[in-house]
């Protein structure tokens, strides 16, 4: 009896053994890794976030990697992600060029790359770029700002990372518009790389330097609050309207409070779920991709504002 | 019988060989060189050697008629799906060629206003004209076929310039309140929001009917 007891007790206990490795092994998820250009940006973190909680909602391992702005972590990144069994990854480059040669190593390596926001100068490589029209929500901005200002004026422009697509794309957008109109003239124009603290500082530095300028055009929102920033310091918040792009929340804000003058809206959270979402149709066996899927922007003025939540429109129902 | 049968071989062996020799002879000729269609082979050459006013004077002249051909009567405006026109951007407005006869009811140095069906008006402009509605509405090009979105862009703006210089400015001159133009233009429709009063076309073709008022 004893015997038959401690029989069944082993045999019970190797069953369950085997039934735990092998539950084990079925709950065992596929990686998805998420490279973000920076996650000094709020607008990033909430691209960077969405695609992470998308991945896990369809049920793989997700992991968030910051590439600080700097091509040689994304390098870095790229390295360990494709030595560490990650089946997809959804990316936000650093630069259009420099990121072409991660890319490619994830596609040798047979590991599919979904680049959310930024473009790189590449068809080939990536299975799909998820970019923000960038250009014609520059041109509605560049059209508001033209109404604004009444065809009369003059501007700084504040330029972005000169080694993103995103960056010339804005600009030019907005340039194909306010350089139709002759009594509008930009004083200077220069690089705060999206940064809020360098925007803050190029601006103080063009205040002096024009002191009597009407308005600020910025390539991001982190831009513009740093360009506020430094109008409000030099006493000209009342006389000087400020532009930007991307739709972030303290920008909606500072539009409802007649701060800022207008943004073009992105919809980061729209990239980050096309993305994730499409990763997994790839690895459930899709292959019929378009390459370059562009998201629409809008305009966002102190008209329409409170239609406009957290990166987004708000849910109407 | 072994010589004769020997015989009957070798008259098989020989075009045999040669049968065999020449299918060998067109795979390795059908994989020397592939057959691509002339007008596809222009067209991935001048995307390869970018240059927007090139890349839209091909597309004017090859695809422009038949662009306009499919353009849709301004009266089905209300009832039109997005699946009638082109979609280019995720979340994004949907792009319609539309046509009609319309009267002149203002003429504005930004403006032709146009009264449409339905107590709308349409506005054409004539001074600057923006955007990518025009591309979008013929689907000539998209982003997918450049490298960077920024050449996309650019094609898009040549066309503008071109769409001004050939249709409007033209005709501007001899265009008076009254007179009635027969147009085929783009419109960009966003799918969530009502019609609105106030329609932005642009203009791909426009032509003063004879019975207009103003001299031709």
């Amino acid at each position: 009896m004893q015997h038959f007891l401690r029989d069944s007790l082993l045999l019970a206990f190797g069953l369950l053994v085997l039934v735990g490795c092998t539950t084990s092994k079925k709950q065992a998820k596929d990686k998805v890794a998420v490279v973000i250009s920076t996650l000094n940006n709020p607008w990033f973190v909430v691209l960077g976030e969405t695609a992470i909680e998308k991945a896990r909602e369809l049920g793989y391992e997700a992991v968030l990697f910051d590439s600080q702005n700097n091509p040689s972590k994304e390098t870095e990144h790229f390295d360990n992600i494709l030595a560490s069994d990650y089946k997809a990854i959804l990316f936000n480059p650093t630069d259009a060029n420099g990121s072409i040669v991660n890319v490619r190593a994830a596609k040798a390596a047979g590991v599919p790359v979904f680049c959310m926001d930024r473009e790189i100068n590449d068809t080939e490589c990536a299975t799909v770029q998820i970019l923000s029209d960038n250009y014609s929500g520059c041109v509605a901005l560049g059209q508001a700002f033209v109404a604004n200002l009444n065809g009369k004026g003059t501007y700084v422009e504040l330029l972005g990372l000169v080694g993103d697509n995103n960056t010339w794309n804005r600009s030019k957008g907005f340039h194909s518009v306010v350089d139709q109109y002759p009594d509008i003239t930009m004083l200077a124009q220069q690089s705060a790389d999206f940064d809020r603290n360098k925007a803050m500082e190029v601006t103080e530095s063009m205040l002096q330097a024009h002191p009597t300028v009407n308005a600020i055009f910025c390539g991001n929102d982190a831009m513009a609050m740093g360009a506020y920033q430094a109008v409000l310091a030099a006493g000209k918040a009342a006389d000087v309207q400020i532009y930007g792009f991307d739709g972030a929340d303290d920008v909606i804000q500072a539009i409802k409070e007649g701060k800022i003058k207008a943004t073009g809206m992105q919809f980061p959270k729209t990239m980050a779920n096309t993305a994730a979402m499409l990763a997994d149709k790839y690895l459930k066996g899709q292959r019929d991709f378009q390459q370059k899927m562009p998201v629409a922007v809008d305009l966002v003025t102190a008209e329409n504002v409170d239609a406009y939540g957290s990166y987004g429109k708000k849910e109407t129902h | 019988m072994i010589a004769y049968q020997h015989l009957i071989r070798m008259a098989w062996k020989r075009p045999l060989k040669i049968l065999l020799l020449v299918i060998v002879g067109l795979i390795a000729l059908r994989l020397a060189f592939y057959i691509e269609p002339l007008d596809k082979h222009r067209e991935a050459l001048l995307l390869e050697t970018f240059s927007p006013e090139q890349l839209v004077t091909y597309h004017w002249d090859k695809d422009l008629n038949q662009t306009l051909d499919k353009a849709l009567p301004i009266e089905q405006i209300a009832a039109l799906t997005p699946e009638d026109g082109l979609v280019t951007d995720i979340g994004g407005k949907v792009h319609y060629l539309l046509k009609g006869t319309s009267t002149i009811t203002g003429l504005t140095d930004q403006f032709i206003v146009l009264a449409l069906p339905d107590n709308r008006q349409g506005r054409l402009p004539v001074k600057h004209l923006f955007g990518n509605t025009a591309v979008a509405s013929t689907g000539w090009f998209q982003a997918n076929d450049f490298a960077n979105t920024m050449d996309y862009n650019a094609a898009s703006a040549s066309l503008n310039k071109r769409l001004l210089e050939k249709v409007v400015q033209p005709l501007l001159d001899c265009l008076c309140v009254g007179d009635r133009l027969v147009w085929v233009g783009a419109v960009a429709l966003d799918p969530g929001q009502s019609l609105s009063a106030t329609l932005d076309i642009v203009p791909f073709s426009l032509v003063k009917t004879a019975d207009s008022t103003s001299p031709q």
